[in-house]
């Protein structure tokens, strides 16, 4: 009898857990923490929905794009799975993503509660292929130290690309006397594009026009360019954070090099761990002619392979509410929902994150194929050289010009 | 007979595990690679027809009809219905003109719109399968992913791209700089840690230490030393040299990451030096003695030439490690205009989305590699004398 009962009880579990429909998660965990708050998350759901869907988190570690190309050639991708706003578009332009706007119908997703630059980020040919799990914008940090010691009022929404540079100039310092100078007002990346579109879209610029063609070659992004260049080639108030021994710009404001950094939330946690005695504030970037900043995002995205869509988009969906409440407070990340992120708005360091994202672009560049990461690498190669003072602003912007429908293709 | 044939069989089964494993992650992709360099491959395409989709909720989203709201006649959704448009707004994929022409004349494209109108369609289903259900001929055009062959394409762009040029000439440059100099300070390496003084098996790890830790330790540790304010320029300031960023100037990177394999693979070809010196028999050096060799003279005349196996295989290895350089340049390059070929490889393959391409440069690349590697061969056999 006992025996009976026993093997009864396997038979009835086995059939349990077979009836679960198991969703699996696949994301690149930027850090332990992120792994532990996305299982949390997981872990709540699974409760929940216990006996009908299951999520599985698996963590994909390491060169996170190949990885991912290589499961989804094979058929083996996860069932939801993080595509980053950069090269997303290179995923829904050839169609292996499932556009969501049949499933938000469906099972309701109420979204006029999410920013609407971070929903457009994932909208391809007027569909919705992937839902913004958090954000980031950039803010310019500044030393709060330093700004006493050269007697200046801290940076603030008023400021312009002037007040920058004259903080800058005055904050570049030769320290003990011998003649070379210490600390920078400025650190900013010589290779890196999108830190400069904030500059570009701040002239009054774009980069890409409505036929998707490039906009780089216009009078405004070249201001912008330039400005951005002539910070460290010609007034010589910015470095690499390379110059100053730094890995990074977080590094190079923590070891306190220079005196302001433009970067994003991801820094606070690294400055607390590493820099704790740094006293610094954040502002929101110094405007021009106009006010723009660069949203970096990250969506849930489901797979056309996938075989349980409907279950796939209720976990997906649940990640974008109740579970990106636990995700964003126990990570310390900007959620992408404006209910979650209210009590956060004024707060005086992270305030200025959130009032980018009114303003902000995503960090993408829109191309007809969907494809950006040559060009990205091209430009880069050519910033590269103007901060090296290899080649002019203007020779750099011609080269792109003439060459950005090969780099396109 | 049969003895040896089940012999033979048995060996075979035996050998069976590493047959499967070369066949299985050598021999069969390199055919792959040979085949991918003529077609324009996608591995984000692999499964397109194994897309799954449920028929009744799409055919809704493309008719714009809702089932349960509504009873539109077959006449009516006939008219609005293409399947071409279907498949291409469904799937997001274009179709070639063979698809194309399959769908117009043997879709059926009633019989889906009566199922459809019958609610038979609202279950998950596969394309390839909803293709095999409602064509009447012509489905093995919609079962597996086909890359177009698209002939000489690949090869005919290849050597108009600047950059496989860049990439070709600084893997040579790599190469031709970095063999000589690791053979020629492994050997120094290796004789020094032949000599029988103090304290050698320190020395013999201290060399060999580079070698056997990890790349991207490395090369995270090189990162710091080349920077501006990093041990390398402050060594330089002393005598004088103002500060270079190495690795993020275009004309020193290169350089730089050069020395810093030299500085890895010397140690490890040192062991190789090693071996063999430790294998030339004394006898051989007391009788040079005896002849009167002493110092350089034994070193040119006796141990070199008796050397020259190794050589022979620290060069050929030497040349094909450096021409496939691609980790520390993956980690420490910054500029497209300091790419090696195998870095080029791998970013058209993995970032650009051109297998087909990358297969291209990389089936160019073992033709040139196998070629200075033939040649290398003929030269270093022709002058053996042992």
């Amino acid at each position: 009898m006992r025996k009976f009962l026993v093997s009864f009880l396997i038979v009835v579990l086995v059939v349990l857990s077979f009836s679960e429909v198991v969703v699996r998660l696949g994301g690149w965990p930027s850090s332990p923490t992120e792994e532990k708050a996305l299982q949390e998350a997981v872990d709540k759901f699974n409760e929940m929905h216990k006996g009908e869907i299951k999520i599985v988190y698996e963590p994909i570690p390491g060169d996170y794009r190949v990885k991912l190309t290589a499961m989804l050639s094979a058929g083996t991708a996860p069932d939801i799975f993080y595509l980053d706003v950069n090269w997303a578009e290179e995923f829904f332009s050839k169609g292996i993503i499932q556009p969501l706007d049949l499933y938000i119908k469906k099972h309701g997703l109420d979204l006029e509660d999410f920013y609407p630059s971070l929903l457009n980020a994932f909208k391809y040919k007027g569909r919705i292929y992937g839902i913004a799990k958090d954000f980031s914008t950039l803010a310019l940090f500044y030393n709060k130290k330093m700004f006493d010691e050269v007697g200046l009022k801290y940076p603030d929404a008023t400021w312009t690309w002037d007040d920058l540079l004259e903080a800058a100039k005055k904050l570049t310092r030769d320290l003990d006397g011998d003649g070379k100078i210490d600390v920078w007002g400025l650190a900013l990346y010589p290779d890196a594009f999108n830190r400069v579109i904030p500059f570009i879209f701040q002239a009054g610029g774009k980069i890409v026009n409505e036929d998707l063609s490039t906009a780089l070659g216009e009078p405004e992004a070249v201001e912008g360019i330039k400005f951005y260049f002539d910070l460290h080639n010609k007034y010589k108030v910015a470095v690499s954070p390379q110059d100053v021994g730094a890995g990074w710009l977080g590094d190079a404001f923590g070891k306190e090099k220079v005196a302001m950094v433009m970067s994003g939330p991801w820094m606070l946690g690294f400055l607390r761990d590493n820099f704790p005695n740094v006293d610094y504030g954040v502002a929101e970037l110094p405007k021009y002619k106009e006010r723009a900043t660069m949203i970096y995002t990250v969506c849930y995205a489901i797979p056309k392979t996938c075989k349980h869509k409907d279950e796939a988009f209720i976990a997906l969906k649940y990640l974008v509410s109740e579970g990106m409440k636990i995700f964003t407070e126990r990570l310390g990340v900007l959620p992408s929902r404006k209910s979650l992120a209210e009590k956060e708005l004024n707060d005086p360091i992270k305030g200025a994150f959130y009032k980018g994202v009114a303003y902000g672009i995503p960090w993408k560049v829109p191309t007809p194929s969907g494809i950006s990461s040559k060009l990205i690498d091209e430009i880069n190669t050519r910033f590269l050289k103007i901060w090296n003072g290899e080649m002019s602003v203007e020779d750099a912007v011609k080269e792109i010009v003439q060459h950005y429908d090969e780099w396109v293709k | 007979m049969r003895r040896r044939v089940r012999e033979a069989l048995v060996g075979y089964l035996f050998s069976a595990p590493i047959i499967i494993a070369i066949l299985a992650f050598t021999i069969v992709p390199v055919f792959q690679a040979l085949y991918y360099s003529f077609t324009d491959y996608d591995a984000l395409l692999q499964q397109k027809y194994n897309y799954i989709f449920n028929p009744e909720f799409s055919l809704q989203d493309y008719l714009v009809v809702l089932l349960d709201e509504e009873k539109p006649s077959l006449q009516e959704l006939l008219e609005r219905f293409d399947p071409v448009d279907f498949i291409e707004y469904t799937f997001g994929f274009e179709l070639d003109n063979k698809q194309k022409e399959i769908l117009k004349n043997y879709f059926l494209s009633e019989k889906l719109l009566k199922d459809f109108l019958d609610r038979k369609l609202n279950k998950d289903m596969r394309l390839k399968d909803f293709m095999a259900r409602y064509l009447k001929t012509g489905k093995r055009y919609f079962t597996v992913y086909r890359p177009h062959i698209i002939g000489f394409e690949n090869f005919k762009k290849l050597f108009k791209d600047r950059y496989f040029w860049i990439a070709l000439k600084n893997s040579a440059v790599f190469s031709l700089v970095v063999t000589p100099i690791q053979t020629f300070l492994a050997l120094i390496l290796a004789i020094a840690a032949n000599q029988k003084i103090r304290g050698v098996k320190f020395f013999k790890t201290t060399f060999f230490i580079p070698s056997i830790t990890s790349s991207a330790a490395i090369s995270m540790i090189f990162l710091l030393l080349y920077t501006k304010p990093g041990l390398i320029n402050r060594l330089l300031g002393v005598f004088g040299v103002p500060p270079v960023d190495w690795l993020g100037n275009t004309k020193t990177a290169l350089p730089a990451i050069m020395a810093m394999n030299i500085w890895t693979t010397a140690g490890y070809f040192m062991v190789t030096f090693l071996a063999g010196l430790q294998n030339i028999p004394s006898s051989i050096i007391e009788a040079s003695e005896i002849d009167g060799a002493k110092g350089w003279t034994r070193f040119w005349k006796i141990i070199l030439p008796l050397l020259k196996p190794q050589i022979i295989f620290v060069v050929t290895l030497g040349i094909i490690g450096t021409l496939q350089v691609f980790d520390q340049i993956y980690f420490l390059i910054r500029s497209q205009e300091n790419i090696t070929v195998s870095m080029y490889i791998y970013q058209n393959a993995f970032s650009y989305g051109k297998m087909g391409y990358a297969s291209a440069i990389a089936l160019i690349f073992f033709l040139i590699i196998f070629t200075v590697t033939f040649i290398q061969r003929k030269i270093m056999k022709e002058e053996r004398f042992w």
